[in-house]
C-alpha cells in the first residue's frame, strides 16, 4: 500500500532532502508539439481528485483541474491558479490573488468557483482535504480574483492541501452546484478543468485523451500538443510498452520497482526518483499469544536481515529501514535508536531472546508459529515473505505465508485485526503528525490505514499530540525523538526498509523533473 | 430437430436463474465489499463509508439485494457499476465488441486449422510426421500465455520493434481506411497468434483421434472396396463419422469464447471483457461482475444448443434418440 | 473392429499384445520415460535436498554455474532445488485434478448418455450449470474462505474440467450406442448396464483419454495462472509460481523462468504424447 502524501516535504524539512536536480543544458529549450503517453493501471473511475484518492484517477485528473498553487519536486510551493498571496502575522488568514484564466469550456474562472469547490466538494467529498477543512472557520469571496481563507488555529499544511493532489482542485461552479458530484457527468465523463490540456475522448479500458489547451492562462505553455492516458493493467506490461516505444512516461505509483535497473542501465530512458519517501512495515498484532511479548518482537527484528532483504527482495532500491519513521527525517530522529546497533542481524541473540520470552523448542524444533500476510498486489510481497520466513527458520520461527486480495486484506487487517504479522507500507507523509502517528496512535485503531497492532501506549499518544501542537521543528524533533525511543523498544511495528519509488520514462520527454506527486505535464515537451 | 431445439429452450431459463442466483452468491461470499476499494488507501470518516453503501444498496439485506436485482434483470436493467459510475450494459457492450474482435477470428482459424491439422496427421503415413505435428500442435497449450506472451512482446515489440506491444489500436492515431485495418491486424497479431496455438492444440488432437478411428470403420473399407476415391471417401464418409468428438471440441471452444481469453488480454492489454471482469473482481464491482456472468452464461448455452443442433445434423442416429422420447 | 462380443472377461492374449505394441513405440517409451524421470524428480528430489527448499544459498540472479547448475533466484535460491520441489506440486495438482475431473467426467458423461432422455436433460443442464461458473470467481472464492492450498487447487481445476469431459463422454456414448454391435449384445440379451460397461465405456474411452492428459497440462498451467493472479500461497514452490515470479525479472534472469517453463513444457508434452499412444493402442477398435 502506498499512502499518498498528505504533506509538504523538502528543503523545509532539512538540508539532506533537498534534491538537486540536474540541469540539463543539453536538452536546449522547450520544442513545441507531439504527444505524451503515460499509462494508468486501469480506468479511472472519476476525473475528479476531490472525490476520489485513488491512484489512477488521481493520474489523469490533475492535467485538466489545477488547484491555487502547485508543489514542485522537493516540496516548493508555487503559485498555480492563485498568483500571489499574503499571510497574516497569526497565520490564521491567506489573501489571494487569482489569475485571469477560463474554464475549458469558456467561461472565466472566478473567486466564486474557489469558494465553492474548497466549501462544497473538497470539505465534504475529499479524504484529504477533510482534514483541512477543519481548521477552516470561513472562505470569503470579496472580488471576483479575491479569496480570503481564515483558519481556527495556525495549520502549517494549508497552502501545500491547496493543490490538486491533496483534493484542492478547483472545480467549475457553473456545472457542479446543485449536483451530486460523484454522478455528475463532469465528474464521471468529460472534466472541463483550467488545465494546461483539456479533455478529448475516453474510450473505456483503452484510453482517455487531452489535447493542448490553446486558451490556457500561462501563455506559451503547454508545449505537448496532448498527453493520453493509456490503460495497461499489468505492471510487467506497462515497462514492456516503455521499451516498445508506446508510451513515455510510467508514474512512480504504478512503476515496477524490479525493472528500475534495467531503465537506469539503458541510455533510451531515464528514472526520476519520487520525492515522496515511504516506509515498509510489518505490523505485529500485538494481541496475538507470543507476539504480545516485546522481547519475541526484538528478537524477531534481529532474525531479519533487512540488508539482505535490501539486496535481494527490493532490488538493492531504497535503503534498510534504522529506526520506526522514515530515516529522510534525521530531525525527528532519536540518537540511541539506531536498528543497526539495537538489533543487527543475529540470529543467536534472537534465539537467546526467545529462551528468556520463555518460548522453547517443541519436537520439531518449533517455537512459535505465525502467518505472515501481505496484499497480493504487492509485488513485492512474495519475496520478501518468502524470505522472512527461510531466515526466521533458523530460529524456530514457523511461518505461513498467507496472501490476500486488498479488497478482503484491507479490512481484515486494519477493521477487525485478524492477523498474526503483515507487510504494509505506509508514506511518511513528510511530516509525522500526518502520515505516520496513525500506525501508532490509539485513536486510529479499528480503521483504514491506521494502526492495526492493538498497541496502545498513553505515553505514545500523548507525545504525539504534543509534537502536533508544538511550535518550530527543533522542539517537535525532540518530542518525536521520545516517541521513536519508546517505539524502538516496544516494537509494535518492524519497520524493514525505506522505499523510494520512481517514475520511469523515456529519455527524449523533458520538462519532467518538477513533477510532484501527480503528473501534470504543463513543462513536458518531447526531444525530436 | 424443432422438438430438440424446444426442449433445449424450455431448460434456458431455469439453467440461467440457478447460475445467476449462485453467482450471485459466491461473489458475495468473498471477504471484502466496493466499500474498501472505492475509498482506496486513505482513512475516510465512517458516515462518508455508510453513505457509499446507502447509495449503492448494500446496506439491504442480501436477499434483498438479489430480489431487487433480479426484478432489475426482468426489467432489462444490468444495473449501474459502483467504480465506473456508467450503466453496466452500456460498459460490456462496448468490451464484448472488443473480445469479439479478438476472439471470432481466432475461433475460425483454430478450428479450421485444427480439423485439417488433425486431419492430415490422421490420413498421412510418416509416424515422424504424426509425432511432430502432435507435438508442435500441443506446443501452444503446454506453455503457459502469460509466459509465452512475454516472450513474443520482447521479441517482435520490443527487441525487433516490428510489432505493437501492448493495446488494440495504435492510441496516437492512424489515417481510417486500409491503415487502420492494418493496425488492428497488426495489434491482433500476436494475441490471435497465441490464442489461435491454445485453441488449435485440443481440435487438432481431438480431431486426430476421431479420423484415425473413423478411418478403421467398416465403411471405409467397404467404400474402397466399392472403387470411391481416397478423397471422395474422406469428405464423404470419415468426416461426418469423426465430426461428433471435433463438434464437442470446437463447441467448448465456443462456449469459452468470451472468458477464455483473460490471460490474453491481461499479458497483451487488449481492453476486452476478461480485463473488465479482472478489474471487477478486484474492485468488488459486483453489478459489473453479474452482468458478466449473464453474459457468459448466455454464451455457454447458446454455444452447447448449436452443438447439440449440429450433432443431430451430422448423426442422424442422435436426431433418431431425440426423437425416441 | 470386433465383430464378435467376448461373453466373459477381458481377453489376456488381447492385452497382452497391446504392452507389446505399446512397448515397441518410440513414442511411447520416450514419453513414459520423461514422465517417469520426473516422478523419480518429484519423489527423490525433496527427499535428497531435504530442508533446503528455503535456503538462502549464495548471491541472487547467479547464472547457471557449476555450483548452482540451474542458477540462484531473485532471493539467492537455488533455482535446480526449487525445481525439484517444484516438480512435486505441479505434478500433484497436474495429475490429481485430471484424474479426479477425469472419472468423474466419465461417469456423469455415461449417466447422460445412456440413460433415459429426462435423465440426460437433467445431467446435461447440470453439467452446464458448472461449466458457465466463472473459473476465476470460483477460485477466488474458494482461496478467499480457506486460504491457498494445493488440495485446494486440485480440487478447483476437477471442478472446473470435468464438464468438458463429460460433454465428450455423452457424444461418445450417443455415437456408439446406436452402432450395430451394440444393438448385435442387446440382441444377445446383455443388460442395459453390461452393454454400458462392457461396450459403450471402453470404445467411448480414446476421445476421453486423450482430452483426460490434456486436463493435466491444463491443471498444471491453471495452478501457474492462478500463480500470476497472486491466488496460489508462495509457502509451497512449484513450477508455475517459479515461472511467475521468474518472468519479473526476464530481463535480468533468464535462467529463472526459462527453465521452469520448459519443465512444463516437456511435462504437458510427455503427458500428452502418452496420453495419445495409449488412447491408441488400447482402443478395442484400433486393433486388427
Amino acid at each position: 500500500m502506498v499512502f499518498p502524501m498528505l504533506s509538504r516535504i523538502g528543503c523545509a524539512l532539512g538540508a539532506g532532502l533537498c534534491l538537486t536536480l540536474p540541469t540539463h543544458a543539453q536538452d536546449g529549450p522547450p520544442v513545441s508539439g507531439g504527444t505524451a503517453i503515460f499509462a494508468v493501471g486501469s480506468d479511472p473511475a472519476t476525473i475528479n481528485r476531490n472525490i476520489s484518492t485513488s491512484t489512477a484517477d488521481g493520474l489523469v485528473s490533475c492535467v485538466v483541474y489545477e488547484g491555487l498553487v502547485e508543489v514542485r519536486a522537493g516540496g516548493v510551493i508555487a503559485p498555480l491558479l492563485a498568483s500571489e498571496w499574503t499571510v497574516s502575522d497569526d497565520n490564521l488568514v491567506y489573501e489571494f490573488t487569482l489569475r485571469q484564466a477560463n474554464w475549458h469550456d469558456g467561461q472565466p474562472f472566478t473567486s466564486a468557483d474557489v469558494k465553492y469547490t474548497l466549501e462544497e466538494v473538497s470539505a465534504k467529498f475529499s479524504s484529504t482535504f477533510s482534514i483541512t477543512a477543519a481548521v477552516i472557520s470561513s472562505i470569503e469571496a470579496p472580488a471576483p480574483d479575491k479569496i480570503v481563507v481564515t483558519l481556527d488555529q495556525p495549520y502549517d499544511p494549508f497552502l501545500m492541501s491547496l493543490n490538486c493532489t491533496q483534493g484542492g482542485a478547483i472545480l467549475p461552479k457553473h456545472l457542479f452546484e446543485g449536483t451530486d458530484p460523484a454522478t455528475n457527468p463532469v465528474s464521471t465523463q468529460a472534466p472541463v478543468g483550467t488545465g494546461a490540456f483539456r479533455f478529448a475522448e475516453w474510450r473505456r479500458g483503452e484510453y482517455v485523451k487531452f489535447e493542448r489547451n490553446p486558451d490556457y492562462w500561462d501563455a506559451g505553455k503547454p508545449y505537448l500538443d496532448g498527453v493520453i492516458a493509456q490503460v495497461l493493467p499489468q505492471s510487467s506490461s506497462r515497462t514492456q510498452a516503455l521499451m516498445a516505444g508506446e508510451i513515455d512516461y510510467v508514474a512512480s505509483q504504478i512503476m515496477p520497482s524490479s525493472d528500475y535497473r534495467m531503465l537506469a542501465d539503458n541510455p533510451n530512458f531515464a528514472l526520476i526518483p519520487s520525492p515522496v519517501p515511504s516506509i515498509d512495515v510489518m505490523v505485529v498484532n500485538t494481541t496475538r499469544p507470543g507476539l504480545d511479548d516485546a522481547k519475541v518482537r526484538q528478537a524477531l527484528m534481529m532474525a531479519t536481515d533487512r540488508d539482505y532483504l535490501l539486496a535481494t527482495a527490493y532490488q538493492g532500491a531504497g535503503a534498510a529501514a534504522t529506526m520506526p519513521f522514515t530515516n529522510r527525517m534525521p530531525w525527528a530522529a532519536d540518537a540511541d535508536t539506531d536498528y543497526t546497533k539495537l538489533y543487527p542481524y543475529d540470529p543467536d541473540r534472537a534465539i537467546a531472546l526467545l529462551d528468556q520470552a520463555g518460548l522453547m523448542p517443541d519436537a520439531d524444533g518449533t517455537r512459535l508459529r505465525v502467518a505472515l500476510g501481505y496484499l497480493s498486489d504487492d509485488q513485492d510481497g512474495p519475496l520478501v515473505a518468502t524470505a522472512i520466513k527461510s531466515m526466521w527458520s533458523k530460529v524456530g520461527v514457523d511461518v505461513t505465508i498467507a496472501p490476500g486480495e486488498r479488497a478482503a486484506m484491507v479490512p481484515k487487517i486494519f477493521v477487525d485485526n485478524d492477523y498474526d504479522l503483515a507487510l504494509v507500507s505506509y508514506s511518511s507523509g513528510g511530516d509525522p503528525a500526518l502520515g505516520l502517528a496513525r500506525m501508532w496512535v490509539s485513536s486510529a485503531a479499528g480503521r483504514c490505514c491506521g494502526n492495526p497492532t492493538g498497541y496502545s501506549n498513553p505515553e505514545v499518544d500523548q507525545l504525539f499530540d504534543q509534537a502536533q501542537q508544538a511550535a518550530g521543528q527543533q522542539a517537535r524533533g525532540a518530542i518525536y525523538a521520545k516517541v521513536q525511543h519508546i517505539l524502538g523498544r516496544d516494537l509494535p511495528t518492524l519497520t524493514l526498509h525505506e522505499r523510494i519509488l520512481s517514475s520511469g520514462l523515456t529519455a527524449r520527454l523533458k520538462g519532467m523533473e518538477h513533477e510532484y506527486y501527480l503528473p501534470t505535464f504543463r513543462e513536458a515537451w518531447l526531444q525530436d | 430437430m424443432s422438438r430438440l431445439i424446444v426442449s433445449r429452450l424450455i431448460w434456458v431459463l431455469p439453467v440461467v436463474f440457478i447460475v445467476l442466483v449462485m453467482n450471485f452468491l459466491l461473489t458475495r461470499l468473498v471477504p471484502g465489499d466496493p466499500i474498501t476499494a472505492l475509498i482506496g488507501d486513505f482513512p475516510a470518516p465512517p458516515e462518508y463509508e455508510a453513505r457509499m453503501r446507502a447509495e449503492f444498496g448494500l446496506d439491504e439485506p442480501l436477499w434483498r439485494q438479489l430480489l431487487l436485482y433480479l426484478w432489475a434483470l426482468v426489467q432489462g436493467d444490468l444495473g449501474y457499476s459502483f467504480f465506473n459510475r456508467q450503466p453496466v450494459a452500456q460498459l460490456l457492450w462496448e468490451r464484448t465488441l472488443n473480445t469479439l474482435l479478438l476472439m471470432v477470428p481466432v475461433l475460425i482459424i483454430s478450428s479450421v486449422l485444427g480439423v485439417l491439422v488433425g486431419m492430415y496427421a490422421a490420413v498421412q503415413r510418416s509416424r515422424a510426421l504424426d509425432v511432430l505435428i502432435s507435438a508442435l500442435s500441443l506446443g501452444g497449450k503446454s506453455v503457459p500465455i502469460f509466459w509465452s506472451g512475454q516472450v513474443l512482446i520482447i521479441l517482435f515489440a520490443v527487441n525487433l520493434q516490428w510489432l505493437p506491444a501492448q493495446g488494440m489500436q495504435s492510441i496516437r492515431g492512424v489515417d481510417p481506411g486500409w491503415p487502420q485495418v492494418w493496425d488492428f491486424v497488426a495489434h491482433w497479431l500476436m494475441p490471435g497468434a497465441i490464442a489461435v496455438a491454445f485453441n488449435m492444440a485440443i481440435v487438432a488432437r481431438v480431431a486426430r483421434v476421431a479420423f484415425k478411428e473413423s478411418i478403421l470403420g467398416d465403411y471405409v473399407t467397404t467404400g474402397r472396396a466399392a472403387g470411391l476415391s481416397q478423397r471422395v471417401v474422406l469428405f464423404r464418409h470419415v468426416m461426418p463419422n469423426a465430426m461428433i468428438p471435433i463438434i464437442t471440441v470446437v463447441g467448448n471452444n465456443f462456449s469459452n469464447l468470451l472468458t477464455g481469453t483473460i490471460m490474453v488480454e491481461a499479458v497483451f492489454g487488449w481492453p476486452g471483457l476478461g480485463q473488465v471482469f479482472m478489474t471487477s473482481i478486484a474492485q468488488r464491482d459486483y453489478p459489473v461482475l453479474q452482468g458478466v456472468f449473464l453474459l457468459v452464461t448466455l454464451v455457454t448455452i447458446l454455444a452447447n444448443l448449436i452443438t447439440d443442433i449440429l450433432y443431430a445434423i451430422v448423426d442422424p442416429r442422435v436426431r433418431a434418440g431425440y426423437a425416441r422420447a | 473392429m470386433q465383430s464378435s462380443i467376448p461373453a466373459s472377461g477381458p481377453d489376456t492374449r488381447v492385452r497382452d499384445r497391446r504392452l507389446v505394441r505399446l512397448l515397441s513405440s518410440s513414442v511411447a517409451i520416450l514419453s513414459f520415460g520423461v514422465i517417469l524421470v520426473l516422478l523419480g524428480c518429484a519423489v527423490i528430489g525433496p527427499i535428497v535436498y531435504s530442508g533446503q527448499e528455503l535456503a538462502l544459498t549464495s548471491a541472487s540472479l547467479v547464472p547457471p554455474s557449476g555450483q548452482s547448475w540451474l542458477g540462484t533466484d531473485e532471493l539467492g535460491r537455488d533455482v535446480f532445488v526449487q525445481m525439484l520441489f517444484g516438480s512435486r506440486t505441479s505434478l500433484l495438482v497436474g495429475v490429481a485434478a485430471a484424474v479426479s475431473a477425469t472419472l468423474v467426467g466419465i461417469a456423469i458423461g455415461a449417466i447422460a448418455g445412456f440413460g433415459s432422455n429426462r435423465v440426460d436433460t437433467v445431467v446435461m443442464r447440470v453439467t452446464e450449470i458448472f461449466q458457465v461458473m466463472p473459473s476465476f470467481v470460483l477460485a477466488a472464492v474458494i482461496v478467499a474462505l480457506w486460504g491457498p492450498g494445493t488440495m485446494r487447487i486440485i480440487l478447483i481445476i476437477a471442478i472446473l474440467s470435468w464438464p468438458q469431459t463429460a460433454r465428450l463422454m455423452r457424444g461418445e456414448v450417443l455415437r456408439i450406442k446406436s452402432l450395430d454391435y451394440v444393438n448385435a449384445a442387446r440382441c444377445l440379451g446383455m443388460t442395459e448396464t453390461q452393454i454400458l460397461w462392457r461396450e459403450v465405456v471402453p470404445n467411448a474411452l480414446a476421445p476421453v483419454l486423450t482430452v483426460g492428459t490434456l486436463i493435466v497440462g491444463q491443471a498444471i498451467l491453471l495452478e501457474a495462472g492462478l500463480a500470476f493472479f497472486g491466488l496460489t500461497s508462495p509457502d509451497v514452490a512449484s513450477w508455475g509460481k517459479m515461472l511467475n515470479s521468474g518472468q519479473r525479472f526476464f530481463y535480468q534472469g533468464w535462467w529463472l523462468s526459462v527453465f521452469p517453463g520448459l519443465a512444463i513444457f516437456v511435462t504437458v508434452l510427455a503427458f500428452n504424447l502418452a496420453g495419445d499412444k495409449v488412447a491408441e493402442i488400447f482402443n478395442p477398435r484400433s486393433e486388427d
